[in-house]
């Protein structure tokens, strides 16, 4: 009994140890996370009063040399506040919203330094901007202080954050700064169009039932003509209706999502076990080039291809009537099995609504100008490839070779055809 | 007796031509042509061959990139081949026959994750870099889309496995788009690691279930997300409704369920 009676106490002790030395810990993590929101914090405070004041110079310099400098400011700070914020359990949707505002801020700026926003609306929308931010500044201010100054606990902190109902501070807040980029920065057309992959909601083409949906799948894919199917049908809220089916045969599994206007096929994806047999490369991109066609894709050209352990995946780009130019936007995703080269998925969410092309001309350039001796132009051909305002301008897409003794690096290089300006710059593998 | 000589010089010849076959084509690669895009053994043999003829100068890696295909090319070039990038039979024929590959050597040294070129004409020993990260493990190697790394690819996993891996493949994927879609939307951070971590954003980060191992399967999921896929059909946000008591949440508009979650926007 005795002994019994020491093992206990004894384990009381080493169990009373271990949770005293758990709980100090979780103290001094929760106070060294608590620091460190504290920090982001003031520091968004700080970056936000600099912000202001550097937005306020923007407006005052004609001269193109002294605005650089506070254009890049705001740049930079909209950047820095933007990790901030990130880095802050703040309620959700404020996070997005004020997120969001400071992007399209730092965006403008960059535009504005790049003389691509005239003078009286870059004047116009800072004013504008000056204003809300003091507006702002207080209602930040206000928030942060009272949050920081009521010493509260880390977990009534979090507590706070996570609520299904969120304070009226932060909900008022994030209301101000949505309506902020209403009025400062609304979506431009393209910026519109750049949503393409949402706005297949304007489709202007006839529903289609579920039943001819069906049929249609079966048809593009034989293999799954007696697959097990349930088929479902988009939210009420979702941006454009689509059917959604999932489908199940032997050791395959998968869905398929196709639009209810026209029908189209979104996307195609399979599950199944890859066997040890491996196709060459050579078969692989006949069998792909077969399947898109099979699918109707007629006016695309395989662009790229990448082989990993156990599938490939392949990229198809359509091109562009007339010139023959590559449209990247306008793009169709592959992937086969390894083991037979079954077409195991099929991706054509951004192929379905065409980009918007407009004519333009092609003035010559000549590389060796354009480019050091250190790098030789390898290839060159015609593309498309979005500008800064988001529109689709005609490239010439230059693949540009730079050797040294430690190895060589392969750029592709967009370059517009009118206004030679580089519009995208890539190193590749 | 003349028999027996008849004999012995065939059976001579036999090994003749059987040890010069096994030094050239015969053994070197498999039989399959390979190209831009691809990734594996027959590449590793491919850039160990040009690098040992000098032209290829990058890392011996295995995947097919621009500096192989750079390089194969001006091989092709010097040796009078048809110029196209393809190591096809006759190409690699003629490295085979002009370029040495020592495999047990470039393997182990690929194995142990090691700084290493295989030029002729100095000792492979001493092609060997010694440096302070040497014998570091590798990553896997995986062939992605050139905006995003093999570190995307690792946190993306892990994020997936600890948020869904009880969920059907599809449902992986999706997890995975919702993160993509996040880093190209103006409202969140603009890397992958910004959103997975941005605080509250993912249960898995919260509870520390991202620290898990990921399986192979969520890594495919990822790589299916990376390469285009998006079972969501644009979601920005994704609950499970038997746990999400948030109004917010609840109020977005939804778009579909896949497995135990509904994905909205």
């Amino acid at each position: 009994m005795k002994i019994l009676s020491g093992v206990l106490a004894i384990a009381l002790i080493v169990m009373g140890v271990f949770l005293y030395n758990s709980k100090e810990n979780e103290e001094a993590l929760q106070h060294s996370l608590r620091s460190q929101y504290t920090n982001q914090i003031s520091d968004a405070s700080e970056k936000l009063t600099e912000l202001q004041k550097s937005v306020e110079s923007a407006t005052v310099f004609k001269d193109k040399t002294a605005q650089a400098e506070p254009l890049e400011d705001i740049w930079r700070l909209s950047s820095e506040i933007k990790s901030n914020i990130a880095a802050l359990p703040l309620q959700q949707d404020f996070s997005n919203q004020w997120m969001n505002y400071l992007g399209r801020l730092g965006d403008y700026a960059k535009l504005r330094s790049q003389d691509k926003v005239p003078e009286d609306k870059w004047l116009k929308v800072t004013n504008n901007v000056a204003t809300n931010l003091e507006d702002f500044s207080f209602e930040w201010q206000n928030a942060t202080t009272e949050m920081l100054a009521k010493q509260q606990s880390f977990s009534k902190w979090q507590k706070e954050v996570k609520a299904g109902e969120p304070s009226e501070t932060w909900t008022g807040m994030s209301d101000t700064v949505k309506g902020y980029t209403e009025s400062d920065f609304p979506l431009t057309a393209s910026e519109s169009d750049d949503q393409k992959k949402t706005d297949l909601q304007n489709i202007e083409e006839k529903p289609v039932t579920e039943q001819q949906v069906v049929k249609q799948m079966k048809s593009t894919f034989p293999a799954f003509k007696n697959a097990n199917l349930v088929t479902t049908s988009s939210k009420p809220d979702a941006p454009y209706p689509f059917y959604h089916i999932q489908f199940h045969e032997g050791i395959r599994i998968g869905y398929a999502d196709y639009t209810k206007k026209g029908g189209h096929l979104l996307s195609m994806l399979i599950e199944r076990p890859i066997g040890d047999d491996r196709i060459t490369q050579e078969e692989m991109k006949k069998k792909a080039e077969k399947a898109v066609k099979s699918y109707g894709f007629n006016d695309v050209e395989l662009v790229e291809t990448r082989e990993n352990h156990l599938y490939w995946h392949v990229v198809f780009v359509r091109l562009s009537p007339g010139n023959n130019a590559r449209v990247y936007a306008d793009a169709i995703q592959l992937k086969l099995a390894k083991d037979d080269g079954e077409i195991l998925g099929v991706n054509a969410m951004e192929y379905i609504q065409k980009e918007k092309i407009n004519d333009q001309k092609l003035v010559t350039i000549d590389w060796k100008e354009f480019f050091t001796d250190q790098v030789s132009v390898e290839s060159e051909r015609l593309s498309y490839t979005e500008n800064e305002q988001l529109q689709q301008r005609l490239c010439y897409e230059v693949m540009v070779l730079k050797e040294s003794e430690q190895g060589s690096n392969t750029l592709r290089i967009l370059v517009d055809t009118e206004t030679k300006e580089v519009l995208k710059s890539e190193m590749l593998n | 007796m003349r028999k027996n000589k008849w004999l012995l010089s065939m059976v001579t010849f036999s090994l003749l031509l059987f040890s010069v076959n096994s030094t050239h084509p015969t053994e070197a690669f498999s039989a399959q042509q390979i190209e831009l895009g691809a990734f594996g053994d027959d590449v590793i043999e491919l850039q160990s061959r040009l690098q040992y003829i000098g032209l290829y100068k990058n890392k011996i890696d295995g995947e097919f990139g621009y500096g192989t295909y750079w390089a194969l090319r001006n091989f092709q070039e010097k040796y009078g081949l048809p110029v196209d990038g393809i190591a096809g039979p006759a190409t690699k024929n003629k490295l085979a026959k002009v370029a040495e590959f020592n495999k047990e050597f470039v393997h182990n040294q690929i194995a142990k994750g090691n700084q290493f070129t295989h030029y002729g004409g100095t000792p492979l020993e001493q092609q060997v870099k010694k440096g302070t990260n040497q014998g570091a493990k590798q990553p896997e190697q995986t062939q992605l889309p050139a905006k995003y790394s093999e570190q995307d690819l690792q946190l993306m996993a892990n994020a997936v496995y600890g948020e869904a891996r009880g969920e059907p493949y599809e449902g992986q994927v999706a997890v995975a788009a919702v993160i993509l879609n996040r880093v190209e939307d103006s409202k969140f951070p603009n890397t992958v690691s910004g959103v997975i971590f941005q605080p509250l954003a993912f249960t898995a980060v919260a509870d520390g279930q991202i620290w898990l191992t990921p399986n192979q399967r969520a890594k495919e999921a990822v790589l299916d997300a990376l390469n285009g896929w998006d079972p969501t059909e644009n979601a920005l946000y994704y609950f499970n409704p038997e746990t999400a008591t948030s109004d917010w949440i609840w109020g977005r508009p939804q778009i579909k369920t896949i497995g135990k979650h509904i994905f909205c926007d």
